[in-house]
């Protein structure tokens, strides 16, 4: 039996959501076996150490989020938590729903990173919101060990984020523009605001013109139309026109068995409880209540099987907060100089299996890094490698000569080669690289579920040295 | 062959009529274990006896059989024995396996570079299998990895019969300043060819096993031959630089 | 003082109890790799005739280490029954075999005297005994504990549901647990050996079995088996435990390589009666094996059974619930082939019985000792017939965390169906109300993990 070394990594979890805004401070506690050379770091428990009150989102204006704000609640929150910007060591900052729009996140985690200086991350789209907050809502561990079909439905203000998870695993997304806050009351109880999915699809939408006097019945036919948006969503394929104009990002074109629904985020919870049914229906100045109640009074809301949610509307930031990092394999090549890297777009480098000589391998490559610059002249790019064939000395030999005599060809020499692999083979194939073209900082990085990673980032090395924090990011999920 | 209701399906194995099929595909397509196998009777059904006979079988023959001779020569692996004489012996009497004989010693002497920063043994251990399915792999890599970082490495050794600790003897008659071993395990049911790398600094015999550092698990389901080669490397470098190896290296 | 036997024309002198002792065993690699062993088949003989003709008192006044030097020899001195020692002290080791075998000794007798031996006198006759005299022996001393159920009443044997897993993934434990205990293993325990020696692992563990138990009312117990003072840890910070285990050694220098000594065990015993999940009052669980002293280099010039001995002598100071030796895992050097594991086995559930103890068996062999599956299959037949109170059971008897093969499932299964046996009551009456058996006979729905789905 192996007594191995464990460590703690303080993780932090920020949702700035059209309405509200949460932070919570969790301890991943990883570990690092001692002995066998295959196994990996693990994070063996992620226990959430605070969790903030749920404040409003502050705005500078319409449409842009108060960083400094946001970053003076952040502040008051850790040191309530007992934590200090310089303790973070990890975490992820999401910028939900309407607050996503105008890429709010990237400034919070500019500043964020430079008081800490560690690895906290911008995640980026609906869906990958949509996997954390059902992540968040144990669906993944739910899913597995019943192997089962688990839905989670998270609605916010803004948006409604549907993620399916069969045995374990986010198979699906589905993310539409519906809120609770698609209509915002003022303190009379008048209309203050109606958003543009509304107006655009709700053919009704005129009775709601701005400053009209409250009429209860106008309100509930809206809310109903929007259950029935986020039900279609939720039961679908194939889906009404209304639902697919309302959708961010692509639907899915197969509809799986749902055993199970969860329905989280503000309005979630409401609709979970059952609570809305005593409430005044413009407690919040918005449709959520109202929203929640037409869902329960839905005439198909009885054919769902659904079920409570241990953390309801903290489903997101519990995600993010607890799930956003993943820990590569202990066999690594880095140059640790480089390190961290933020929001590297992924390019795959397939077909590898069929090149056999060095110089295909090279080809495929270069038109890899040709993708990589396709939208983007920079060079800041990760290659990624499903697999180089069979892990043998004389294949990661012609693999190495053949990456590396493409970057020499195409790639400035001070720039660095970030490669992602899926096989266990970074560090000889970072030795290999390194023989080939020493000069080059280069970080071969491996053992990474990289089916559909579109952007990564990659922290400092954790576990003595061994293996790098790692956060991929994928904008669709429907296989 | 009569009709018999008590006869078993003719399907191959598992367990006939399951309360929960798909339950049941679930819980044995990816665990580790041999479970949802059915039986006969109280017993096992055959496919499944014979299986694990089978595996049990391929176990044996890696503690009994020998390495390769031309493996050996092919790897240019200066070959001598530890004191054991036999199989038997070495597996009766760790002892045997742990040391060389004088006569041994000369030997080396002769045929090896001395006082190398790097000595490299190959041992078969408890599996020749291991060492004839990793080393081939492992060696080249482990040997460019040793050279890019500009270690001195000397003439690599394979001892017959060897346990962990022939590299403290290996070690010492060579005056080499780090020893690792690359030394076939234990064999289990689910693999026969898991290997090792032992790793010493300051070899001499009586050496603690406290201050020796290990990988194991290599194996092409393991940590694979190439990459363990590469990350060897990287420990002996840092067991070099550090002059310690094992708990004085803050191990446990 | 030395000791002498004459066989034929050739006379042997022994130098101390401790060498009389060491070449009375029967062969064993262990004994000659601490280089004790008797050098031929003649003098094992000649030593084991001149130790039949000991007293029992000699054998009290001679402990095989020096009760000045090591706490177990006192631990053992300190429990002993001095009525019973009263009663056997001018017995000779060949006396105490006899009667042992006589017709006329019951469960009751032995009872009565069981107290009063030591284990250097347990040994002793150990050693004079054939193969199936320990069988017959064994046979007929009851011993039972309790802890969520009971162990060891007449008519019964149980099996400990041993769910490893390579990884500690709970979902895999938890789903060996369901094949396990459709085949009715698991009366005994259900026990994880971790990989991971950790407070966090030991505590998720032990949740997710309690957690399957409560859900299923399976009337057993559950255990980790991480490092003592890990379990401890759990413990006291709320986990699910209903069973503490400890691995541990027949001398002081021994268990001092374990990790633990007497005033820690008696730390644990109390903690257990205070905390643990279980009714009781049994609530403790040792593995011994002989050669583990030798291994950690703390055998102190003894033989590997007389240090087996001592480690019963040790555990019975704590009422445990289970104890059992782990035959076979040690290797060739210890214990050879099949033959010597057999002879091993007999001799350990034996001497737990005589020391009082619910004593069952892990009967396993690794892969470089010369050993088969078929060897332990005929070892836990003759231990079933021993009336062994126990048994290890993993799937297809191929433990993939440990990496060493033990009894099946199914093997647990036919032992009952052979000597008609039931489980432990508690779990009997479970098994027959979730329809797995039928008395000691599977039912047609046995052998099926989904019906706990």
């Amino acid at each position: 039996m192996e007594r191995d070394a464990a460590e703690t990594l303080c993780s932090v979890g920020i949702d700035v959501g059209t309405t509200t805004t949460q932070v919570v401070v969790s301890d991943l506690t990883l570990q690092t076996p001692a002995v066998d050379g295959a196994a990996s770091v693990e994070v063996l428990d992620r226990t959430v150490h605070y969790r903030s009150p749920i404040r409003e989102t502050p705005y500078a204006d319409a449409s842009t989020i108060d960083t400094d704000e946001v970053l003076a609640f952040v502040d008051r929150e850790l040191r309530k938590a007992g934590r200090s910007p310089a303790d973070i060591d990890t975490g992820a900052v999401i910028a939900t729903g309407a607050a996503a729009k105008t890429r709010n996140a990237e400034p919070l985690v500019d500043r964020l990173a430079e008081r800490s200086g560690e690895f906290v991350v911008a995640t980026a789209g609906a869906a990958y919101e949509a996997v954390l907050a059902g992540r968040g809502a144990g669906a993944v561990t739910r899913s597995q060990s019943e192997g089962t079909t688990v839905a989670t439905v998270d609605i916010g203000g803004g948006t409604t984020n549907v993620a399916v998870f069969v045995d374990g695993t986010a198979r699906q997304t589905r993310c539409i523009d519906v809120g609770g806050r698609d209509v915002q009351f003022d303190r009379t109880g008048t209309v203050a605001s109606v958003a543009d999915s509304v107006r655009d699809h709700y053919a009704a939408a005129g009775a709601l013109s701005d400053g009209a006097a409250d009429s209860p019945a106008t309100h509930r036919r809206l809310a109903s139309w929007q259950a029935d948006r986020i039900l279609d969503c939720v039961e679908g394929p194939p889906f009404d026109p209304t639902t697919e104009a309302l959708a961010i990002g692509p639907l899915p074109s197969w509809a799986p068995e749902i055993d199970e629904v969860r329905f989280t985020g503000g309005v979630g919870r409401l609709v979970a409880d059952g609570e809305s049914v005593d409430r005044d229906p413009y407690a919040f100045d918005d449709l959520g209540v109202r929203l929640a109640a037409a869902l329960r009074d839905h005439p198909r809301f009885d054919t769902l099987p659904v079920r409570e949610s241990a953390t309801d509307i903290r489903a997101t930031v519990v995600g993010v907060g607890t799930h956003t990092t993943t820990f590569s394999g202990r066999t690594i090549a880095v140059d640790a100089s480089v390190l961290p890297v933020r929001d590297l777009p992924v390019v795959a480098v397939g077909g590898l299996d069929a090149a056999e000589s060095a110089a295909a391998i090279q080809q495929r490559t270069a038109q890899a890094i040709e993708t990589a610059r396709d939208g983007d002249a920079a060079d800041e790019f990760a290659l990624c490698f499903p697999s180089i064939g069979p892990l043998t000395y004389d294949r990661v030999s012609v693999v190495a000569e053949g990456i590396a005599a493409a970057y020499a060809a195409a790639v400035g020499e001070d720039c660095p080669l970030v490669a992602l692999t899926g096989q266990n083979c970074a560090k000889v194939l970072g030795q290999t690289l390194a023989a080939a073209d020493g000069s080059r900082p280069t970080i071969v990085v491996d053992e990474l579920e990289l089916d559909g990673a579109q952007y990564v980032d990659l922290g400092a090395p954790v576990a003595n040295g061994t293996a790098v924090p790692a956060t991929l990011k994928t904008l669709v999920f429907d296989e | 062959m009569t009709t018999n209701d008590n006869a078993p399906s003719d399907d191959a194995g598992g367990v006939e009529r399951p309360t929960n099929a798909r339950r049941l595909e679930r819980l044995t397509e990816s665990h580790p274990s041999r479970i949802g196998v059915g039986r006969a009777g109280p017993r096992p059904r055959t496919q499944t006896l014979l299986e694990f006979r089978a595996d049990h079988g391929e176990a044996r023959d890696a503690v009994t059989t020998h390495v390769d001779d031309n493996l050996v020569n092919r790897l240019d692996l200066v070959a001598v024995r530890s004191r054991a004489t036999s199989k038997e012996e070495f597996l009766a009497d760790p002892d045997r396996g742990r040391d060389v004989s004088d006569e041994t010693v000369e030997r080396l002497r002769e045929g090896c570079a001395e006082k190398p920063e790097v000595q490299i043994v190959v041992s078969d251990g408890l599996s020749s299998t291991a060492v004839e399915a990793n080393v081939p792999e492992l060696l080249p890599a482990l040997l460019d990895g040793l050279d890019a970082r500009g270690l001195d490495v000397g003439t690599p050794v394979f001892v017959e019969y060897g346990r962990v600790d022939v590299m403290d003897a290996v070690g010492e008659a060579l005056d080499a300043e780090c020893c690792v071993n690359l030394i076939g395990e234990r064999p289990g049911l689910a693999t026969n060819e898991s290997l090792s790398a032992y790793f010493v600094y300051g070899p001499e015999r009586g050496k603690s096993t406290a201050k020796k550092s290990v990988i194991s698990n290599i194996h092409r389901s393991g940590l694979p031959p190439v990459e363990a080669g590469a990350e060897i490397a990287a420990v002996l470098e840092e067991i070099h630089e550090a002059e310690r190896s094992g708990v004085d290296r803050g191990e446990r | 003082m030395s000791y002498t036997a004459t066989l034929g024309r050739t006379d042997y002198e022994f130098d101390s109890i401790r060498d009389l002792l060491a070449t009375a065993n029967e062969q064993k690699t262990g004994d000659e790799l601490a280089g004790i062993a008797a050098d031929s088949d003649a003098e094992r003989v000649a030593a084991k005739t001149a130790l039949s003709g000991l007293t029992l008192e000699t054998l009290y006044e001679n402990p095989a280490v020096p009760a000045a030097q090591d706490e177990v020899t006192r631990t053992i001195r300190e429990g002993l029954s001095d009525r019973a020692y009263d009663r056997i002290r001018s017995w000779t080791v060949s006396d105490l075999r006899e009667f042992l075998l006589d017709a006329g000794t019951t469960d009751e007798d032995v009872r009565a005297i069981r107290d009063g031996l030591t284990s250097e006198m347990i040994a002793a006759v150990t050693k004079t005994m054939s193969n199936m005299d320990l069988v017959l022996a064994s046979s007929k001393m009851t011993t039972t504990a309790r802890c969520n159920n009971t162990i060891g009443t007449d008519g019964t044997v149980s099996f400990r549901l041993q769910p490893n897993d390579p990884t500690d993934d709970v979902e895999n434990i938890v789903d060996t647990v369901r094949e396990g205990l459709a085949y009715g293993m698991g009366d005994a325990v259900i026990g994880i050996n971790p990989v991971t020696d950790s407070v966090a692992r030991t505590t998720e563990i032990l949740r997710a079995t309690k957690e399957f138990m409560r859900d299923w009312d399976v009337p057993t117990q559950n255990c980790v088996l991480a490092h003592l003072t890990t379990q401890m840890e759990a413990v006291e910070a709320g986990a699910p435990a209903d069973l503490l285990f400890q691995s541990i050694a027949g001398t002081e220098s021994g268990n001092r390589e374990f990790g633990v000594d007497s005033a820690l065990l008696g730390d644990a015993y109390e903690l257990g009666q205070r905390e643990c999940t279980a009714d009781g009052p049994n609530v403790m669980y040792f593995e011994t094996g002989q050669g583990s002293e030798l291994s950690n280099d703390a055998h102190e010039g003894v033989d590997q059974l007389t240090l087996e001995a001592r480690c019963y002598g040790l555990a019975r100071q704590y009422d445990p619930f289970l104890v059992n030796t782990v035959v076979g895992f040690i290797g060739p050097e210890y214990l050879y082939d099949g033959k010597q594991v057999t002879r091993a086995g007999l001799e350990d559930v034996f001497m737990g019985k005589l020391h009082g103890l619910p004593m069952g068996i892990d009967a396993c062999y690794t892969n470089h000792t010369k050993a088969d599956q078929n060897d332990i299959e005929n070892l836990a037949v003759l231990l079933t017939a021993a009336g062994a109170n126990f048994f290890i059971t993993v799937p297809m008897g191929d433990d993939v965390m440990l990496n060493y093969q033990s009894n099946s499932f199914h093997d647990g299964a036919t032992l009952r169906q052979l000597f008609e046996l039931e489980a432990a009551p508690e779990f009997q009456t479970w098994l027959e109300a979730r329809g797995i058996a039928d008395g000691s006979a599977l039912t047609a729905t046995a052998g099926d993990p989904t019906i706990f789905t």
